[in-house]
């Protein structure tokens, strides 16, 4: 193939998608309907995903002692279990700080405030905790059953464990996963049906045109490119409209979810890096569903 | 240069469209072939341009079975080949000029020489002044004096003719194989398919008579003229 005829291919595809203006506009639609839902998807797993991550890094055991426990003893268990390769950190809460921090916690109940007052700092009755942080959720039962040890259960006032928080969360964001799977599959079915016929009208609108081209000696390529090169113009219009209305969308709307996850990271950080990959994706697929579409309704209408 | 090996044509229904047909096309002959609607013209135009391929038999075009050639290699066969059909086939939304640079096109022939190339076909076939024209603009006759000149667009060795005067009345039919006889003194072998028995004993060339598939005459100088 020459580069003559390689631009006449693309000519001929282009006048293909503008000349059946309105026909190609709605498979365009449907295109970017189809992209939009796959990015949302993909930017709402990401989101979970960041929230999960930042969860696990938040969720920690606390170990509570008792209040008879010695703060020696405490700080030396801390140093022990702060030497595990498991754990990523271990903070100390002593009793005193564990009050301020129920203090700050319910400011706006003076009710609250004005009986922990009651007490003086030695009859305190806040325990002081170890907090410690685990690199994997999967370590949490070893470093547990540390404390279950006969030699620190005297001490040892209550051990809570916030897994099971972390397990929710996780099987919600399998199944929005699973969801967003099967819904991308649907839509990517349903965009390849419209597109195959659309392309398939079009082979239809020229079908004089293929015949007198065949009979002229116009190569396989030079026939068929054109209708491929539709359908990539479909994928990558539908990409290009999709951007244009997910970007202002995700800019005005990141640092809302910013906020309301409480995620310490800024928008530009989680989303705006991924921008133009983000980008990049929405005309791959797009190019791909387009072009894939073309293909089965060449294979099937345009004998050659 | 075109030699049919006992062909033999049936189609999946059981229609018997060529049976047993054997004859040779020399380099540089006017061949008429004559019959009824049904007698298999179409059909044989079909396996030459390897529409269709033989169910027995062989078609050997300058010593090539063409059955044989992988369908990647039909288009530069077809290239070999300029069709002319009764119903002209131009592309109504693309003038005469934009009709037959379209044959330039497809393999890929640059502009300049299309721009250069075009109007000397028009102009073989008396058409030069009608070159913006789109064929709603033209007559019967123009129209398939344009088809002839897009049939020679790739210099072709042979030209297919099949019922090309049709629908057109004698005058015009007169002048379109005026211009094939022409097209065929420059060189072009032509294989004329036709109903009108009339029209080619006129030009007092070899035709072949095909009846229900089957060779029943073959004239040096056609079917009255002994």
């Amino acid at each position: 193939m020459n580069k003559i005829t390689f631009f006449r291919i693309i000519k001929n595809g282009t006048l293909n998608y503008s000349r059946n203006f309105w026909l190609s506009l709605a498979a365009t639609a449907v295109m970017v309907i189809t992209l939009f839902i796959i990015s949302s998807l993909l930017i709402l797993n990401s989101l979970t995903n960041i929230s999960l991550e930042t969860i696990k890094e938040k969720v920690d055991i606390s170990v509570y002692f008792k209040l008879d426990a010695p703060e020696s003893i405490i700080r030396q268990i801390e140093k022990q279990v702060s030497l595990l390769p498991q754990v990523r950190g271990v903070t100390f809460i002593p009793s005193v700080t564990a009050r301020d921090k129920f203090k700050e916690l319910h400011k706006d109940e003076p009710l609250l405030i004005e009986s922990v007052e009651q007490f003086t700092d030695t009859e305190n009755p806040f325990p002081a905790s170890l907090a410690i942080r685990v690199n994997t959720l999967d370590d949490y039962p070893q470093i547990i059953s540390l404390f279950e040890d006969q030699k620190l259960t005297p001490y040892v006032k209550k051990i809570t464990d916030k897994r099971d928080i972390v397990e929710r969360l996780s099987r919600i964001t399998n199944g929005i996963k699973n969801l967003g799977l099967a819904m991308t599959l649907i839509f990517g079915v349903i965009t390849v049906i419209v597109m195959f016929n659309t392309i398939r009208l079009t082979i239809y609108n020229r079908r004089e045109e293929i015949e007198i081209a065949r009979l002229v000696g116009a190569n396989n390529w030079y026939i068929r490119g054109p209708f491929i090169v539709e359908g990539a113009l479909y994928g990558f219009a539908g990409s290009l409209l999709t951007s244009a209305i997910l970007y202002p969308i995700i800019f005005i709307m990141a640092p809302k979810i910013s906020r309301f996850l409480e995620l310490e990271v800024d928008r530009f950080q989680y989303l705006g890096q991924d921008f133009l990959l983000l980008f990049l994706m929405l005309i791959g697929t797009g190019v791909f569903l387009g072009v894939f579409s073309s293909m089965v309704v060449i294979r099937r209408y345009l004998k050659i | 240069m075109i030699h049919f090996d006992h062909v033999t044509k049936i189609y999946t229904n059981g229609t018997i469209a060529i049976d047993d047909l054997d004859f040779e096309i020399v380099q540089g002959d006017f061949i008429s072939i004559v019959g009824k609607s049904g007698a298999g013209k179409s059909t044989l135009l079909k396996l030459i341009i390897r529409e269709d391929t033989p169910s027995q038999g062989a078609i050997f075009i300058e010593g090539i079975d063409i059955s044989k050639i992988a369908s990647k290699d039909i288009p530069y066969l077809r290239r070999k080949i300029g069709v002319v059909f009764q119903d002209i086939k131009l592309l109504p939304t693309r003038t005469a000029f934009e009709n037959v640079a379209y044959a330039m096109e497809v393999d890929g022939m640059p502009r300049a020489q299309i721009e250069v190339e075009v109007p000397q076909f028009l102009g073989l076939v008396g058409l030069e002044q009608k070159a913006l024209a789109f064929p709603d603009q033209l007559s019967g006759g123009e129209k398939q004096r344009v088809a002839i000149a897009r049939a020679l667009a790739h210099r072709p060795l042979l030209l297919l003719a099949d019922e090309p005067t049709g629908n057109l009345d004698n005058v015009n039919a007169m002048e379109i194989l005026t211009l094939l006889r022409k097209i065929n003194e420059m060189g072009t072998t032509i294989i004329l398919a036709t109903h009108a028995k009339d029209l080619v004993d006129k030009i007092k060339k070899r035709v072949v008579v095909l009846e229900h598939g089957k060779l029943v005459s073959d004239e040096a100088l056609g079917t009255n003229n002994k």
